[in-house]
């Protein structure tokens, strides 16, 4: 099936242009063959369509990042997008710049977190992991977790919380590079699994730190 | 300075076609600032007395009305005579009527406030000789929609085009960072005379992004010199505060605050009080404040840690303290935050003003094209109320702005054919502990088995801050959006103990949470088996059946009682009791409609 086009009409009703491929610019009629914020053009700001969140940074479809790089180029985009730079433009542009500075932000948002990144990039890559039995159908996994959980609550004094962080995370940076390998290889259902387990990792080491802070 | 005529607006003006004037204003609890760019400098615009600090009072007087400095030219301060922190007032209830005493009509802060903008508004005309009608107006980072929108209305109302609010830390973030072209992580620790608000901003290449903000907008240095008169008393053996005469109290609490002042010069001295008409002797040290304000300032300690927590810093990822605020001169403060955060501290520029200075930029930018970039936050978690009172949150605190989120939604009843769309606002668990914003609701949804529909809710939030809701149900092509103005305020200690509560309270909502999740699991599965009831005797053997209707008879009954553990298991033994049914339904290749358990909240 063709990918249609989706083009915002406002903020909220998305209206299906008909599965045009080539897109024309709203304001001097050119044509648009790939995604683009501007007219090459005109230099206008283009109606937005909807993009993945590597393609909308210009990325390849790849489990590693460059995150300092993909930072700046978000600034850059930011720089050049966000409603402050359309102030005295029509309500239009200044509408266009909101849904893409809007993207722009959730996207990087996506990007910068690894379990969200690989969420995203398995979807892409056509995986589909089904919400009824996310991480259920293995056992194993979650009965670690449950320990580990049970672990974590039954932590006594500051150091034990300590160790118990290190360990936590030095099996979270473990279980990365698996993830990275498995991305590597195109083992997408061990990439699944693995991702599914990174984020109760995440979950319990986002709680620990909680308590440290309300101490 | 001489009192300026105000000159007509109209004719042409001397800077057409040049740059556009926008002023940049700090409207504070206690004070106003106004400055602007021009060319490569930034002014403060004075009031008609010559001075740059404008206190946020209001007084009427002889048939018209007094502001800032012109108050304070009266030789007597009568309470009900004049009225200040008029944006605290925002926070309690921006509607509400305030009495002036020598006035026949009422007075609502809205109002009250458009007065001060209007008089800040001809200052700036009269200094400019110039027409103003832009400006970029600052408000707490920790401000919330509908103070937000409260300070917007006031100053639309005074004739000025409001081009952004912006939050006051990263205004001050703003003025450093242009000013002195500092990057990296940087920790806003701004105290004011009547809000702590504390942001953790990212400075790269121009583009400031704040990573989190929190507050407190019921704690600043007015709190602090009601804490230091009542220990100076108490140490004195004098009449305690609650028991003064209303216009002593307050000359008393502004005596306390020029001691305040006053000690940072001389660690003790002595001087007077008037209390009940009678001249009192008393002495003042150093001692006194600090021990009066120590668990306040304690207290902001503490939101920094969350602050810095929420921002995913620890304190050796940050790079320096910027201190805004008259009260972050303080000593006390200055030490407590050398000690927590070993860092640099930047207060080189007048923390009375850098926020002024910063919006002067921020506003020269926005008209006249600027380099620099400010990407600001949302301050509370926002999203709907789903089955069983809870809040899904859809758009979580402390995201980047603008920001559109999208959620599926469906029913859980069969045949449900409209959705109600409760919007919130807030950190906590249950619905009756956020805020609660509007709602809508969603009809001609098609009836269908639950969990068949797919509703899609949106929400936007766009550079303003400004929030809107839609939701749709695609198959049917039916939508309905709201954007929220709304109009009820949170209530002060709501406001205040909102955030602090979603933290103390984690254990207790998360139990209470589980519970009722649980409770609309066993509702749903209850309901699910009741439409498949004719399927299910079709498809089991008798004993089956009879197994299966023994559980939903206990389950429906454990509903009345509290005991997630015992609705839980019995779940699950009907979840295994109809395992074969389920099978079979499957092989009849019926989608199976059972509903997923979501085992996310296990943990």
């Amino acid at each position: 099936m063709k990918k249609e086009d989706v083009v915002a009409e406002n903020l909220f009703t998305f209206k299906i242009s008909m599965k045009k491929i080539i897109l024309e610019c709203w304001n001097c009629s050119s044509i648009i063959k790939n995604f683009s914020f501007f007219c090459c053009k005109c230099l206008k700001i283009q109606k937005p369509i909807e993009v993945d969140i590597f393609k909308i940074f210009g990325l390849p479809y790849n489990f590693s990042v460059d995150l300092e790089k993909l930072e700046l180029k978000y600034y850059d985009l930011q720089s050049k997008l966000h409603p402050d730079r359309f102030i005295n433009s029509s309500p239009e542009e200044s509408y266009f710049s909101q849904i893409h500075s809007s993207n722009l932000n959730s996207s990087f948002e996506k990007l910068k977190d690894t379990v969200k990144r690989s969420e995203e990039l398995l979807k892409i890559l056509g995986f589909k992991v089904d919400k009824d039995d996310k991480s259920f159908n293995d056992i194993k996994i979650l009965n670690e977790i449950m320990e580990l959980q049970d672990e974590a609550e039954n932590i006594k004094s500051q150091k034990e919380r300590s160790n118990f962080l290190v360990m936590v995370n030095s099996e979270v940076s473990n279980l990365y590079k698996q993830l990275k390998e498995s991305f590597k290889q195109k083992r997408l259902k061990d990439a699944s699994k693995l991702n599914i387990k990174i984020s109760y990792l995440n979950k319990i080491i986002k709680d620990i730190k909680l308590t440290q802070v309300n101490e | 300075m001489a009192l300026l005529e105000i000159k007509e607006p109209g004719g042409n003006s001397e800077i057409e076609n040049e740059e556009q004037i926008c002023i940049g204003i700090d409207f504070g609890t206690t004070n106003c600032v106004c400055s602007i760019k021009r060319g490569d400098e930034i002014q403060l615009i004075p009031d008609e007395l010559g001075n740059f600090i404008i206190p946020t009072i209001i007084s009427y007087e002889q048939g018209g009305f007094l502001f800032g400095n012109q108050v304070f030219k009266m030789e007597e301060y009568k309470e009900s005579k004049f009225i200040f922190s008029i944006k605290r007032l925002f926070v309690e209830n921006p509607s509400k009527k305030i009495k002036f005493d020598n006035l026949d009509s009422d007075y609502s802060p809205i109002e009250l406030a458009s007065l001060v903008f209007e008089y800040l508004k001809k200052c700036s005309e009269n200094f400019l000789k110039t027409k103003i009608n832009k400006c970029v107006i600052t408000v707490p980072a920790y401000f919330d929609d509908i103070s937000r929108s409260a300070i917007k209305r006031s100053a639309s109302a005074s004739g000025f085009d409001v081009l952004r609010l912006i939050n006051e830390p990263t205004a001050a973030a703003y003025a450093y960072g242009l000013e002195k072209e500092t990057r990296g992580n940087f920790f806003v620790y701004d105290i004011g005379g009547g809000t702590v608000d504390l942001s953790i901003l990212k400075l790269t290449q121009g583009v400031f992004k704040v990573l989190s903000s929190g507050g407190d907008v019921y704690l600043g240095g007015d709190d602090f010199d009601i804490a230091f008169c009542k220990e100076i008393l108490r140490f004195n053996n004098l009449t305690e505060l609650e028991n003064f005469k209303s216009s002593e109290k307050i000359i008393a609490i502004k005596k306390c605050k020029k001691f305040k002042e006053r000690l940072s010069i001389k660690s003790d001295f002595e001087d007077r009080l008037i209390i009940d008409g009678v001249e009192v002797k008393l002495k003042v040290n150093i001692e006194l404040l600090n021990s009066s304000i120590s668990q306040l300032v304690e207290k902001t300690i503490k939101i920094s840690k969350e602050v810095l927590f929420q921002a995913n810093l620890d304190v050796s990822d940050l790079d320096g303290v910027i201190f805004v605020g008259g009260s972050s001169r303080l000593g006390l403060i200055n030490k407590r935050i050398s000690e927590e955060f070993k860092l640099k501290i930047f207060s080189d520029i007048d923390p009375d003003i850098v926020v002024a200075r910063g919006a002067a930029l921020h506003a020269y930018g926005l008209v006249n094209g600027a380099k620099n970039l400010l990407l600001d936050i949302t301050p509370l978690s926002l999203g709907i109320e789903t089955a069983g009172g809870l809040m899904e949150k859809i758009v979580e605190r402390n995201s980047t702005i603008p920001i559109i989120k999208e959620q599926e939604f469906t029913t859980y009843e069969n045949g449900q054919t409209a959705i109600k769309i409760h919007i919130l606002q807030g950190e906590r668990e249950t619905v009756e502990d956020n805020r609660s914003l509007g709602e809508f609701i969603l009809n001609g949804i098609p009836a269908k088995p639950p969990g068949m529909p797919r509703i899609k809710v949106r929400f936007a939030i766009d550079s303003n801050g400004i929030l809107s809701v839609a939701a749709s149900e695609e198959s049917m092509g039916v939508s309905k959006e709201l954007e929220v103005k709304p109009t009820h305020g949170l209530e002060v200690e709501d406001m205040k103990d909102m955030i602090k509560d979603s933290i103390i309270n984690g254990s207790v909502d998360i139990e209470k949470r589980l519970l009722k999740e649980s409770k609309m699991e066993a509702k749903i599965f209850l309901n699910e088996m009741k439409n498949l009831k004719k399927e299910l005797s079709d498809l089991s053997t008798k004993d089956e059946l009879k197994k299966v209707n023994t559980i939903i008879n206990d389950l429906e009954s454990e509903l009345k009682n509290d005991n997630r553990k015992k609705i839980k298991e019995l779940i699950k033994l009907l979840d295994q009791a109809t395992q074969s049914f389920s099978e079979k339904r499957i092989k009849k290749s019926i989608k199976s409609a059972l509903v997923g358990k979501n085992y996310d909240n296990l943990l």
